[in-house]
């Protein structure tokens, strides 16, 4: 097992040609760590999250990780009112096909991860 | 606003129409215009039928998508989701629908905006029961106006002329209902 799971490589990002956000960024974040990024307005925090989670693809370098991601953000809305099963079944995007709907199986999978939290009862 | 700027545009569009028309045209033109089922045959129901039934079959593969969708861009993306993709085939397929219906009845507003938003308080906001209850809402709302004309009021009104009377307070009642709630199961 690596003891860095999350790798950065001269990673950059421009969301204009030639306006880079950060430039030759390298890091290794080793497992279990509390891994802090400090910086000022601006200066890529959130891109470099985006990037981290593949929301955005990076401009140059690359970021590896080992295993699966998970993001907690600071501030969470959502426009309807889904119940609390419909919002975690949403975490089985990857595994349910383009254009099938959720198993029981999925369904199964979203209880206990409800059950594991002792929320099932939110479900 | 991008629905104001598109409907002015293709307004302008209609109108060079109107303005470039022959007489004998007009009052059918005038009549597509208000949005009207009369002189339905069953090459109109084919013209509207095929496109609706193909396109929105494949709409309702995609209804639990739907659901990530409403996250957010950013939300959806990191859930695997190919937003912009799927957002496009959506648009595309909705065109199919609403294009193939304009078509041969005319401009019937409202219907969209009243009828999600009753059947999301009907069966909550999970696309995968939203979205068949609001087709088949939509259908009995809009023949349910056509009926009533000709049967309670005994005239040829265009649907589209009541679909407005009735949509236009009631969607402002639903707003007024909604402020600050969002829209939800009631």
């Amino acid at each position: 097992m690596n003891n860095t799971p999350i790798r950065f490589d001269n990673l950059g990002h421009a969301y204009r040609p030639g306006h880079w956000v950060f430039q030759n960024y390298s890091a290794a974040v080793r497992r279990g760590s509390i891994f802090a990024l400090l910086g000022p307005n601006g200066s890529g925090k959130t891109t470099l999250l985006k990037i981290l989670l593949g929301a955005l693809k990076p401009t140059a370098g690359t970021v590896a990780v080992e295993g699966r991601m998970a993001f907690v953000p600071q501030l969470f809305q959502v426009t309807f009112d889904y119940s609390v099963l419909d919002m975690v079944l949403m975490g089985r995007a990857r595994q349910v096909g383009l254009f099938s709907q959720p198993s029981a199986q999925d369904e199964e999978a979203a209880m206990a991860s409800l059950d594991r939290f002792g929320i099932a009862h939110f479900a | 606003m991008a629905g104001v700027f598109v409907g002015a545009l293709f307004m302008a569009f209609v109108s060079l129409v109107v303005s470039v028309s022959d007489d004998s045209h007009l009052p059918g033109i005038a009549y597509w215009l208000l949005g009207t089922f009369v002189g339905s045959d069953a090459k109109k129901v084919a013209i509207v039928g095929i496109p609706t039934l193909c396109a929105s079959a494949i709409l309702m593969t995609f209804r639990w998508r739907f659901n990530l969708l409403s996250l957010g861009d950013l939300d959806a993306r990191t859930l695997g989701v190919n937003v912009g993709a799927l957002r496009w085939a959506v648009i595309a397929l909705v065109s199919v629908i609403i294009a193939s219906q304009v078509a041969v009845s005319g401009v019937v507003g409202w219907i969209g905006l009243v009828v999600p938003h009753c059947a999301r308080m009907l069966v909550g906001p999970d696309h995968r029961r939203l979205l068949p209850t609001a087709a088949l809402l939509g259908a009995l709302f809009v023949l349910g106006l056509d009926d009533f004309t000709r049967a309670v009021l005994r005239a040829e009104i265009p649907v589209g002329v009541l679909s407005a009377l009735v949509g236009t307070p009631l969607v402002c009642f639903l707003l007024w209902k909604s402020q600050g709630k969002g829209w939800g199961r009631e």
